[in-house]
Protein backbone atom coordinates (compact mmCIF):
# COMPACT_ATOMS: atom_id res chain seq x y z
CA UNK A 1 0.00 0.00 0.00
CA UNK A 2 2.63 2.28 1.16
CA UNK A 3 4.37 1.12 -2.33
CA UNK A 4 2.09 2.34 -4.33
CA UNK A 5 1.47 5.88 -2.79
CA UNK A 6 5.07 6.38 -3.18
CA UNK A 7 5.18 5.45 -6.56
CA UNK A 8 2.20 7.68 -7.15
CA UNK A 9 3.75 10.34 -5.40
CA UNK A 10 7.59 10.32 -7.10
CA UNK A 11 5.56 10.22 -10.69
CA UNK A 12 3.67 13.46 -10.11
CA UNK A 13 6.99 15.15 -9.27
CA UNK A 14 8.51 13.47 -12.08
CA UNK A 15 5.43 14.84 -14.41
CA UNK A 16 5.94 18.30 -13.12
CA UNK A 17 9.59 18.84 -13.55
CA UNK A 18 8.58 17.28 -17.27
CA UNK A 19 6.39 19.93 -17.41
CA UNK A 20 8.12 22.95 -16.62
CA UNK A 21 10.91 22.21 -19.07
CA UNK A 22 8.94 21.38 -21.57
CA UNK A 23 7.28 24.70 -21.42
CA UNK A 24 10.74 26.39 -20.97
CA UNK A 25 12.39 24.87 -23.84
CA UNK A 26 9.37 25.37 -26.33
CA UNK A 27 9.40 28.77 -25.28
CA UNK A 28 12.86 28.76 -26.23
CA UNK A 29 13.20 26.58 -29.34
CA UNK A 30 9.30 28.44 -30.67
CA UNK A 31 11.37 31.72 -30.63
CA UNK A 32 14.42 30.70 -31.80
CA UNK A 33 13.38 28.96 -34.68
CA UNK A 34 10.85 32.31 -35.57
CA UNK A 35 13.50 34.35 -34.67
CA UNK A 36 16.58 32.88 -36.22
CA UNK A 37 14.80 33.54 -39.85
CA UNK A 38 15.34 36.59 -39.70
CA UNK A 39 17.92 37.12 -37.86
CA UNK A 40 21.41 38.55 -39.69
CA UNK A 41 24.17 41.31 -39.37
CA UNK A 42 22.18 43.47 -40.86
CA UNK A 43 19.07 42.85 -38.63
CA UNK A 44 21.64 43.69 -36.00
CA UNK A 45 22.85 46.92 -37.07
CA UNK A 46 20.50 49.00 -39.42
CA UNK A 47 17.42 50.33 -38.71
CA UNK A 48 14.17 49.83 -39.35
CA UNK A 49 13.31 50.68 -42.80
CA UNK A 50 10.06 51.35 -44.87
CA UNK A 51 7.47 51.19 -42.17
CA UNK A 52 9.33 48.80 -40.15
CA UNK A 53 8.72 46.14 -42.69
CA UNK A 54 12.37 45.98 -43.29
CA UNK A 55 15.34 46.73 -42.16
CA UNK A 56 16.84 45.66 -38.91
CA UNK A 57 16.37 46.75 -34.73
CA UNK A 58 19.86 48.77 -34.66
CA UNK A 59 17.52 51.69 -32.49
CA UNK A 60 15.63 49.25 -30.37
CA UNK A 61 18.81 47.51 -28.99
CA UNK A 62 20.99 50.82 -28.46
CA UNK A 63 17.58 52.26 -26.73
CA UNK A 64 17.34 49.03 -24.20
CA UNK A 65 21.08 49.32 -23.65
CA UNK A 66 21.20 52.87 -22.75
CA UNK A 67 18.15 52.73 -20.57
CA UNK A 68 19.01 49.73 -18.99
CA UNK A 69 22.75 51.21 -18.40
CA UNK A 70 20.48 54.84 -16.70
CA UNK A 71 18.83 52.76 -14.48
CA UNK A 72 21.39 50.90 -13.11
CA UNK A 73 23.32 54.48 -12.77
CA UNK A 74 20.26 55.76 -10.80
CA UNK A 75 19.43 52.76 -8.62
CA UNK A 76 22.79 50.95 -8.14
CA UNK A 77 24.00 53.85 -5.76
CA UNK A 78 20.52 54.44 -3.90
CA UNK A 79 20.05 51.02 -3.50
CA UNK A 80 23.47 49.91 -2.30
CA UNK A 81 23.26 52.80 0.32
CA UNK A 82 20.23 51.95 1.46
CA UNK A 83 20.84 48.26 1.79
CA UNK A 84 23.92 49.41 4.14
CA UNK A 85 22.13 51.99 6.27
CA UNK A 86 19.39 49.11 6.71
CA UNK A 87 22.19 46.21 7.42
CA UNK A 88 24.56 48.47 9.42
CA UNK A 89 23.07 51.84 10.77
CA UNK A 90 19.55 51.17 10.91
CA UNK A 91 18.35 50.71 14.90
CA UNK A 92 15.24 49.25 16.66
CA UNK A 93 13.57 46.28 14.65
CA UNK A 94 10.26 47.85 14.22
CA UNK A 95 11.59 50.84 11.80
CA UNK A 96 13.67 48.10 9.86
CA UNK A 97 10.90 45.87 9.85
CA UNK A 98 8.88 48.78 8.45
CA UNK A 99 11.09 49.92 5.47
CA UNK A 100 11.71 46.44 4.62
CA UNK A 101 7.38 46.31 4.59
CA UNK A 102 7.90 49.13 2.19
CA UNK A 103 10.59 47.84 -0.22
CA UNK A 104 8.71 44.33 -0.47
CA UNK A 105 5.38 46.29 -1.22
CA UNK A 106 7.70 48.45 -4.17
CA UNK A 107 8.71 45.09 -5.32
CA UNK A 108 4.89 43.84 -5.49
CA UNK A 109 3.77 46.85 -7.40
CA UNK A 110 2.40 46.03 -11.30
CA UNK A 111 5.09 47.72 -13.48
CA UNK A 112 2.33 49.55 -15.43
CA UNK A 113 1.91 51.23 -12.68
CA UNK A 114 5.15 52.50 -12.49
CA UNK A 115 4.48 53.61 -16.01
CA UNK A 116 2.27 55.95 -14.90
CA UNK A 117 4.26 56.87 -11.89
CA UNK A 118 6.98 57.64 -14.07
CA UNK A 119 4.39 59.81 -16.23
CA UNK A 120 3.30 61.55 -14.04
CA UNK A 121 6.29 62.21 -11.89
CA UNK A 122 9.59 62.37 -14.21
CA UNK A 123 7.62 63.26 -17.63
CA UNK A 124 5.48 66.05 -16.58
CA UNK A 125 6.38 67.37 -12.94
CA UNK A 126 10.10 67.42 -13.44
CA UNK A 127 9.04 68.01 -17.41
CA UNK A 128 12.41 65.57 -18.32
CA UNK A 129 9.51 64.35 -21.18
CA UNK A 130 9.49 61.17 -22.91
CA UNK A 131 13.08 60.61 -22.96
CA UNK A 132 15.62 58.27 -22.31
CA UNK A 133 16.29 59.84 -18.58
CA UNK A 134 12.53 59.62 -17.44
CA UNK A 135 12.54 55.64 -18.55
CA UNK A 136 16.01 55.09 -16.62
CA UNK A 137 14.23 56.85 -13.69
CA UNK A 138 11.38 54.56 -13.64
CA UNK A 139 13.10 51.70 -14.73
CA UNK A 140 15.21 52.49 -11.89
CA UNK A 141 12.72 52.33 -8.91
CA UNK A 142 11.37 49.46 -10.45
CA UNK A 143 14.83 47.31 -9.95
CA UNK A 144 15.39 48.62 -6.34
CA UNK A 145 13.99 46.16 -4.34
CA UNK A 146 16.16 43.84 -6.32
CA UNK A 147 19.45 45.50 -5.69
CA UNK A 148 18.32 46.73 -2.07
CA UNK A 149 17.85 43.29 -0.90
CA UNK A 150 20.75 41.59 -3.04
CA UNK A 151 22.93 44.32 -1.35
CA UNK A 152 21.45 43.60 2.39
CA UNK A 153 22.14 39.88 2.10
CA UNK A 154 25.47 40.19 0.60
CA UNK A 155 26.58 42.44 3.45
CA UNK A 156 24.93 40.57 6.07
CA UNK A 157 26.79 37.90 5.22
CA UNK A 158 30.28 39.48 5.52
CA UNK A 159 31.94 38.06 8.60
CA UNK A 160 31.26 40.16 12.22
CA UNK A 161 34.80 38.89 12.47
CA UNK A 162 35.98 41.42 9.95
CA UNK A 163 34.35 44.23 11.66
CA UNK A 164 35.83 43.44 15.11
CA UNK A 165 39.20 43.22 13.65
CA UNK A 166 39.00 46.37 11.78
CA UNK A 167 37.40 48.44 14.64
CA UNK A 168 40.28 46.65 16.86
CA UNK A 169 42.59 48.64 14.93
CA UNK A 170 40.85 52.09 15.40
CA UNK A 171 38.52 52.49 12.40
CA UNK A 172 35.55 53.96 12.35
CA UNK A 173 31.74 52.81 11.30
CA UNK A 174 32.43 54.46 8.03
CA UNK A 175 35.67 53.49 7.25
CA UNK A 176 34.98 49.46 8.56
CA UNK A 177 31.93 49.53 6.27
CA UNK A 178 33.91 51.60 3.25
CA UNK A 179 36.92 49.55 3.43
CA UNK A 180 36.77 46.36 4.42
CA UNK A 181 32.62 45.31 4.37
CA UNK A 182 31.73 46.76 0.73
CA UNK A 183 34.70 45.01 -1.01
CA UNK A 184 33.68 41.64 0.85
CA UNK A 185 30.12 42.11 -0.18
CA UNK A 186 30.80 43.14 -3.95
CA UNK A 187 30.21 39.75 -5.73
CA UNK A 188 26.58 39.72 -4.14
CA UNK A 189 25.82 43.09 -4.86
CA UNK A 190 27.01 43.19 -8.38
CA UNK A 191 25.10 39.75 -8.85
CA UNK A 192 21.83 41.58 -7.75
CA UNK A 193 22.88 44.53 -10.05
CA UNK A 194 22.81 42.40 -12.81
CA UNK A 195 19.40 40.33 -11.95
CA UNK A 196 18.32 44.26 -12.10
CA UNK A 197 19.38 45.21 -15.38
CA UNK A 198 17.97 41.83 -17.18
CA UNK A 199 14.66 42.79 -15.40
CA UNK A 200 15.09 46.81 -16.84
CA UNK A 201 15.85 45.50 -19.77
CA UNK A 202 13.17 43.19 -20.63
CA UNK A 203 10.24 45.38 -18.88
CA UNK A 204 7.74 46.99 -21.22
CA UNK A 205 4.84 49.08 -19.52
CA UNK A 206 7.46 51.18 -17.58
CA UNK A 207 8.77 52.81 -20.72
CA UNK A 208 5.97 52.53 -22.19
CA UNK A 209 4.79 56.11 -21.59
CA UNK A 210 8.18 57.44 -20.26
CA UNK A 211 11.12 56.61 -22.56
CA UNK A 212 9.46 54.73 -26.03
CA UNK A 213 9.03 55.69 -29.38
CA UNK A 214 7.31 53.31 -31.77
CA UNK A 215 10.09 54.31 -34.89
CA UNK A 216 13.27 56.37 -34.35
CA UNK A 217 15.18 56.94 -37.77
CA UNK A 218 18.87 57.35 -36.04
CA UNK A 219 19.95 56.87 -32.58
CA UNK A 220 19.41 58.93 -29.59
CA UNK A 221 21.49 61.93 -29.25
CA UNK A 222 20.82 62.25 -25.60
CA UNK A 223 19.44 61.47 -22.79
CA UNK A 224 16.37 63.83 -23.28
CA UNK A 225 15.53 62.09 -26.45
CA UNK A 226 13.28 59.62 -26.52
CA UNK A 227 14.20 56.15 -27.79
CA UNK A 228 13.12 52.52 -29.27
CA UNK A 229 13.34 49.49 -26.95
CA UNK A 230 13.44 45.74 -27.72
CA UNK A 231 10.50 44.70 -25.62
CA UNK A 232 8.76 47.96 -27.03
CA UNK A 233 9.35 47.46 -30.28
CA UNK A 234 7.87 43.85 -30.38
CA UNK A 235 4.76 45.24 -29.24
CA UNK A 236 4.84 47.42 -31.94
CA UNK A 237 5.36 44.80 -34.54
CA UNK A 238 2.57 43.42 -33.10
CA UNK A 239 -0.04 45.80 -33.24
CA UNK A 240 0.37 48.58 -35.34
CA UNK A 241 1.19 49.20 -39.10
CA UNK A 242 -0.23 47.23 -41.68
CA UNK A 243 1.71 44.15 -42.91
CA UNK A 244 1.74 41.83 -40.67
CA UNK A 245 3.16 39.32 -43.25
CA UNK A 246 6.21 41.18 -42.75
CA UNK A 247 6.10 42.44 -39.30
CA UNK A 248 5.66 39.40 -37.38
CA UNK A 249 8.95 37.71 -38.32
CA UNK A 250 10.92 40.76 -37.25
CA UNK A 251 8.90 40.40 -33.54
CA UNK A 252 10.54 37.32 -33.61
CA UNK A 253 13.76 38.32 -34.67
CA UNK A 254 13.47 41.14 -32.19
CA UNK A 255 12.38 38.62 -29.29
CA UNK A 256 15.34 36.63 -30.08
CA UNK A 257 17.54 38.90 -29.44
CA UNK A 258 15.84 40.35 -25.81
CA UNK A 259 16.13 36.44 -25.08
CA UNK A 260 20.06 36.70 -26.12
CA UNK A 261 20.67 39.73 -24.43
CA UNK A 262 18.96 39.04 -20.77
CA UNK A 263 19.52 35.07 -20.87
CA UNK A 264 23.49 36.73 -21.12
CA UNK A 265 22.86 39.33 -18.51
CA UNK A 266 22.29 36.34 -15.85
CA UNK A 267 25.01 34.09 -17.21
CA UNK A 268 27.14 37.12 -16.51
CA UNK A 269 25.90 36.86 -12.78
CA UNK A 270 26.19 33.18 -12.60
CA UNK A 271 29.41 33.14 -13.45
CA UNK A 272 30.70 36.13 -11.23
CA UNK A 273 28.43 34.39 -8.48
CA UNK A 274 31.07 31.15 -8.93
CA UNK A 275 34.41 32.94 -8.97
CA UNK A 276 33.52 35.20 -6.10
CA UNK A 277 32.42 31.81 -4.07
CA UNK A 278 35.39 30.06 -5.18
CA UNK A 279 37.84 33.17 -4.39
CA UNK A 280 36.44 33.40 -1.20
CA UNK A 281 36.97 30.78 1.86
CA UNK A 282 36.41 32.22 4.79
CA UNK B 1 56.18 45.15 41.48
CA UNK B 2 57.43 46.91 38.16
CA UNK B 3 55.23 50.11 36.62
CA UNK B 4 51.31 49.20 35.53
CA UNK B 5 50.07 50.04 32.75
CA UNK B 6 46.19 48.95 32.88
CA UNK B 7 44.40 49.28 36.19
CA UNK B 8 40.82 48.60 36.65
CA UNK B 9 39.09 49.73 39.99
CA UNK B 10 36.05 48.13 40.66
CA UNK B 11 35.12 46.79 37.13
CA UNK B 12 31.43 45.79 36.82
CA UNK B 13 30.30 45.04 33.49
CA UNK B 14 26.50 43.19 32.48
CA UNK B 15 25.14 41.75 29.50
CA UNK B 16 21.81 42.92 29.87
CA UNK B 17 20.69 41.15 33.28
CA UNK B 18 23.96 39.20 33.00
CA UNK B 19 26.70 40.00 35.78
CA UNK B 20 30.07 39.59 33.95
CA UNK B 21 32.20 41.14 35.48
CA UNK B 22 32.28 41.53 39.54
CA UNK B 23 34.33 44.01 41.17
CA UNK B 24 37.76 43.68 39.05
CA UNK B 25 40.89 45.00 40.65
CA UNK B 26 43.20 44.46 38.92
CA UNK B 27 46.92 46.15 37.89
CA UNK B 28 48.57 44.03 34.66
CA UNK B 29 52.35 45.56 34.61
CA UNK B 30 54.08 47.08 31.94
CA UNK B 31 55.99 45.13 29.44
CA UNK B 32 55.33 41.93 30.33
CA UNK B 33 52.99 39.25 29.40
CA UNK B 34 49.82 38.77 32.20
CA UNK B 35 47.81 35.83 31.53
CA UNK B 36 43.94 35.67 32.44
CA UNK B 37 43.12 32.15 32.52
CA UNK B 38 39.58 30.49 34.01
CA UNK B 39 36.93 28.24 32.86
CA UNK B 40 34.89 28.43 29.56
CA UNK B 41 32.72 31.73 30.20
CA UNK B 42 34.27 32.91 33.58
CA UNK B 43 34.53 36.54 31.95
CA UNK B 44 38.27 36.35 30.95
CA UNK B 45 37.47 37.73 27.42
CA UNK B 46 34.99 40.26 28.65
CA UNK B 47 37.48 41.66 30.81
CA UNK B 48 39.66 41.76 28.03
CA UNK B 49 37.05 43.39 25.59
CA UNK B 50 37.19 45.77 28.13
CA UNK B 51 40.89 47.33 27.89
CA UNK B 52 39.85 48.08 24.26
CA UNK B 53 36.22 48.93 24.75
CA UNK B 54 35.49 46.47 22.55
CA UNK B 55 32.69 45.70 24.28
CA UNK B 56 30.96 48.66 23.19
CA UNK B 57 29.94 46.81 20.15
CA UNK B 58 27.48 45.15 22.17
CA UNK B 59 23.91 46.19 22.57
CA UNK B 60 23.15 46.17 26.38
CA UNK B 61 26.31 46.32 27.77
CA UNK B 62 26.25 48.65 30.88
CA UNK B 63 30.22 49.41 32.85
CA UNK B 64 30.29 50.40 35.82
CA UNK B 65 33.97 51.59 37.83
CA UNK B 66 37.04 52.37 35.89
CA UNK B 67 40.02 51.23 33.50
CA UNK B 68 43.36 53.30 34.00
CA UNK B 69 45.52 53.36 31.26
CA UNK B 70 48.43 55.13 32.14
CA UNK B 71 46.48 56.41 34.54
CA UNK B 72 43.55 57.30 32.90
CA UNK B 73 40.19 56.33 32.89
CA UNK B 74 39.18 54.65 29.34
CA UNK B 75 35.70 54.97 30.28
CA UNK B 76 35.42 58.77 30.91
CA UNK B 77 33.33 60.61 28.41
CA UNK B 78 35.88 62.72 26.59
CA UNK B 79 37.53 59.96 25.49
CA UNK B 80 38.83 59.15 22.00
CA UNK B 81 37.89 54.92 21.42
CA UNK B 82 39.32 55.28 17.85
CA UNK B 83 42.74 56.78 19.60
CA UNK B 84 42.39 54.04 22.83
CA UNK B 85 42.09 51.41 20.21
CA UNK B 86 44.95 52.56 18.30
CA UNK B 87 47.31 52.15 21.43
CA UNK B 88 45.61 49.09 22.64
CA UNK B 89 45.62 46.42 19.71
CA UNK B 90 43.99 43.25 19.90
CA UNK B 91 44.25 39.68 18.29
CA UNK B 92 41.34 37.08 18.25
CA UNK B 93 40.56 33.41 18.51
CA UNK B 94 39.15 32.76 15.53
CA UNK B 95 41.93 34.08 13.17
CA UNK B 96 40.59 36.76 10.73
CA UNK B 97 42.57 38.37 8.42
CA UNK B 98 40.41 40.12 5.88
CA UNK B 99 40.00 39.29 2.37
CA UNK B 100 42.55 41.35 0.81
CA UNK B 101 46.21 40.21 0.25
CA UNK B 102 49.06 39.84 3.01
CA UNK B 103 50.33 43.44 1.98
CA UNK B 104 46.95 44.97 2.27
CA UNK B 105 45.79 43.45 5.33
CA UNK B 106 49.02 45.18 7.37
CA UNK B 107 48.58 48.46 5.83
CA UNK B 108 45.16 48.74 6.67
CA UNK B 109 45.48 50.01 10.24
CA UNK B 110 48.22 52.91 8.84
CA UNK B 111 46.16 53.68 5.97
CA UNK B 112 42.66 53.80 8.15
CA UNK B 113 45.14 56.21 10.52
CA UNK B 114 45.73 58.72 7.51
CA UNK B 115 48.99 57.21 6.30
CA UNK B 116 49.73 57.72 2.56
CA UNK B 117 53.40 58.00 2.00
CA UNK B 118 53.98 54.64 -0.16
CA UNK B 119 57.65 54.46 0.82
CA UNK B 120 56.65 54.63 4.54
CA UNK B 121 53.79 51.96 3.90
CA UNK B 122 56.05 49.35 2.47
CA UNK B 123 58.74 49.68 5.41
CA UNK B 124 55.83 49.76 7.92
CA UNK B 125 54.63 46.65 6.63
CA UNK B 126 58.26 44.82 6.19
CA UNK B 127 59.27 46.23 9.43
CA UNK B 128 55.64 44.85 11.24
CA UNK B 129 56.04 41.45 8.88
CA UNK B 130 59.67 40.82 10.46
CA UNK B 131 58.64 41.48 14.05
CA UNK B 132 55.39 39.09 13.84
CA UNK B 133 58.31 36.26 12.64
CA UNK B 134 56.64 35.85 9.59
CA UNK B 135 58.97 37.87 6.77
CA UNK B 136 61.05 35.08 5.61
CA UNK B 137 57.58 32.98 4.63
CA UNK B 138 55.96 36.09 2.82
CA UNK B 139 58.36 38.33 1.34
CA UNK B 140 57.58 36.53 -2.01
CA UNK B 141 53.69 36.80 -2.24
CA UNK B 142 53.08 39.91 -0.13
CA UNK B 143 50.54 40.31 -2.91
CA UNK B 144 48.62 37.48 -3.02
CA UNK B 145 45.54 36.62 -1.05
CA UNK B 146 45.94 36.28 2.93
CA UNK B 147 43.20 33.16 2.52
CA UNK B 148 46.14 31.48 1.05
CA UNK B 149 48.24 31.39 3.92
CA UNK B 150 47.80 28.50 6.98
CA UNK B 151 45.97 28.79 10.11
CA UNK B 152 49.26 29.71 11.85
CA UNK B 153 50.63 31.97 9.23
CA UNK B 154 47.07 33.89 9.20
CA UNK B 155 47.18 34.14 13.00
CA UNK B 156 50.85 35.48 12.75
CA UNK B 157 49.93 37.79 9.99
CA UNK B 158 46.81 39.39 12.24
CA UNK B 159 49.82 39.71 14.98
CA UNK B 160 51.29 41.58 12.59
CA UNK B 161 48.85 43.63 11.44
CA UNK B 162 48.35 44.61 15.45
CA UNK B 163 52.13 45.65 15.45
CA UNK B 164 51.88 47.92 12.68
CA UNK B 165 50.04 50.94 13.94
CA UNK B 166 52.26 50.62 16.87
CA UNK B 167 50.18 49.78 19.69
CA UNK B 168 51.33 49.89 23.73
CA UNK B 169 49.56 47.37 24.71
CA UNK B 170 48.35 43.86 22.65
CA UNK B 171 45.68 41.90 23.53
CA UNK B 172 45.73 38.02 23.12
CA UNK B 173 42.49 36.27 23.02
CA UNK B 174 43.04 33.09 23.11
CA UNK B 175 45.36 33.76 19.55
CA UNK B 176 46.30 29.72 19.97
CA UNK B 177 42.92 27.45 20.59
CA UNK B 178 42.50 27.42 16.60
CA UNK B 179 45.88 26.14 15.68
CA UNK B 180 48.12 23.08 15.75
CA UNK B 181 50.68 22.72 18.48
CA UNK B 182 53.43 23.43 16.01
CA UNK B 183 51.72 26.96 15.25
CA UNK B 184 51.13 26.99 19.00
CA UNK B 185 54.88 26.98 19.57
CA UNK B 186 55.90 29.54 17.35
CA UNK B 187 53.28 31.90 18.41
CA UNK B 188 54.11 31.53 21.98
CA UNK B 189 57.84 32.48 21.17
CA UNK B 190 56.91 35.50 19.49
CA UNK B 191 55.26 36.64 22.31
CA UNK B 192 57.99 35.94 24.83
CA UNK B 193 59.95 38.39 22.09
CA UNK B 194 57.00 40.59 21.76
CA UNK B 195 56.81 41.52 25.69
CA UNK B 196 60.38 43.25 25.26
CA UNK B 197 58.34 46.05 23.34
CA UNK B 198 54.82 45.92 24.08
CA UNK B 199 52.78 45.42 27.03
CA UNK B 200 51.05 41.78 26.34
CA UNK B 201 47.65 40.85 27.97
CA UNK B 202 46.94 36.66 26.80
CA UNK B 203 43.68 35.02 27.63
CA UNK B 204 43.41 31.22 27.99
CA UNK B 205 41.62 28.48 29.01
CA UNK B 206 45.06 26.62 28.33
CA UNK B 207 46.61 26.67 32.11
CA UNK B 208 50.24 25.07 30.13
CA UNK B 209 50.21 27.73 27.90
CA UNK B 210 49.83 30.83 30.73
CA UNK B 211 52.46 28.90 32.63
CA UNK B 212 54.94 29.08 29.26
CA UNK B 213 54.21 32.49 28.37
CA UNK B 214 53.35 34.16 31.24
CA UNK B 215 55.33 36.40 34.09
CA UNK B 216 51.95 37.42 35.70
CA UNK B 217 48.96 34.80 36.14
CA UNK B 218 45.63 36.20 37.00
CA UNK B 219 42.78 33.32 37.81
CA UNK B 220 39.09 34.11 37.43
CA UNK B 221 36.05 32.08 37.88
CA UNK B 222 32.43 33.07 37.60
CA UNK B 223 32.98 36.76 36.82
CA UNK B 224 35.44 37.19 40.01
CA UNK B 225 39.34 37.67 39.88
CA UNK B 226 39.93 34.96 42.48
CA UNK B 227 43.75 35.43 42.47
CA UNK B 228 46.32 37.28 40.54
CA UNK B 229 50.58 37.51 40.77
CA UNK B 230 53.41 35.88 39.58
CA UNK B 231 52.89 33.00 37.49
CA UNK B 232 55.39 31.35 39.42
CA UNK B 233 54.00 31.87 42.74
CA UNK B 234 50.33 30.95 41.36
CA UNK B 235 51.07 27.84 39.92
CA UNK B 236 53.51 26.58 42.66
CA UNK B 237 52.03 28.43 45.92
CA UNK B 238 48.07 29.35 45.51
CA UNK B 239 46.56 31.11 48.25
CA UNK B 240 42.91 30.95 47.29
CA UNK B 241 41.80 26.87 47.04
CA UNK B 242 39.76 27.70 43.87
CA UNK B 243 42.65 28.49 41.98
CA UNK B 244 44.13 25.08 43.67
CA UNK B 245 41.65 23.25 42.44
CA UNK B 246 41.19 24.34 39.02
CA UNK B 247 45.52 23.62 38.54
CA UNK B 248 45.04 20.04 40.07
CA UNK B 249 42.26 19.31 37.62
CA UNK B 250 39.37 19.09 40.11
CA UNK B 251 37.20 21.43 37.92
CA UNK B 252 37.59 22.80 34.69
Amino acid sequence: MRGKKELLGILAIRISVLFVLVSLFAVLIFIGLNGLKVLNIGFLFEPPKEGMTKGGILPAIVGSLGLSLGSICFALPLGVLSAIYLAEYAKGKRLIRVIKMGINALAGVPSVVFGLFGLAVFVKFFGFGVSILSGSLTLGILILPTIIRASEEAVLAVPQDFREASFALGASKWQTVRRVVLPTALPGILTGTILGIGRAAGETAPIMFTAATFYQRGLPHSIFDEVMALPYHIYALMTEGTSPQYQVPIAYGTALVLLLLVLGINLVAIIMRTRARRAKKW
Amino acid sequence: MVKPKIVTKELNLWYGENHALKDINISIPEKAVTAIMGPSGCGKSTLLRCFNRLNDLVDGTRVKGEVLLDGENIYKDSIDVFLLRRRVGMVFQRVNPFPKTIFENVAYGLRIHGCKDGAKLEDRVRESLMDAAIWDEVKASLHKSAFDLSGGQQQRLCIARAIAIEPEVILFDEPCSALDPISTAKIEKLIEELKQKFTIVIVTHNMQQAARVSDYTAFMLLGELVEFGKTEKIFTAPEDKRTENYLTGKFG
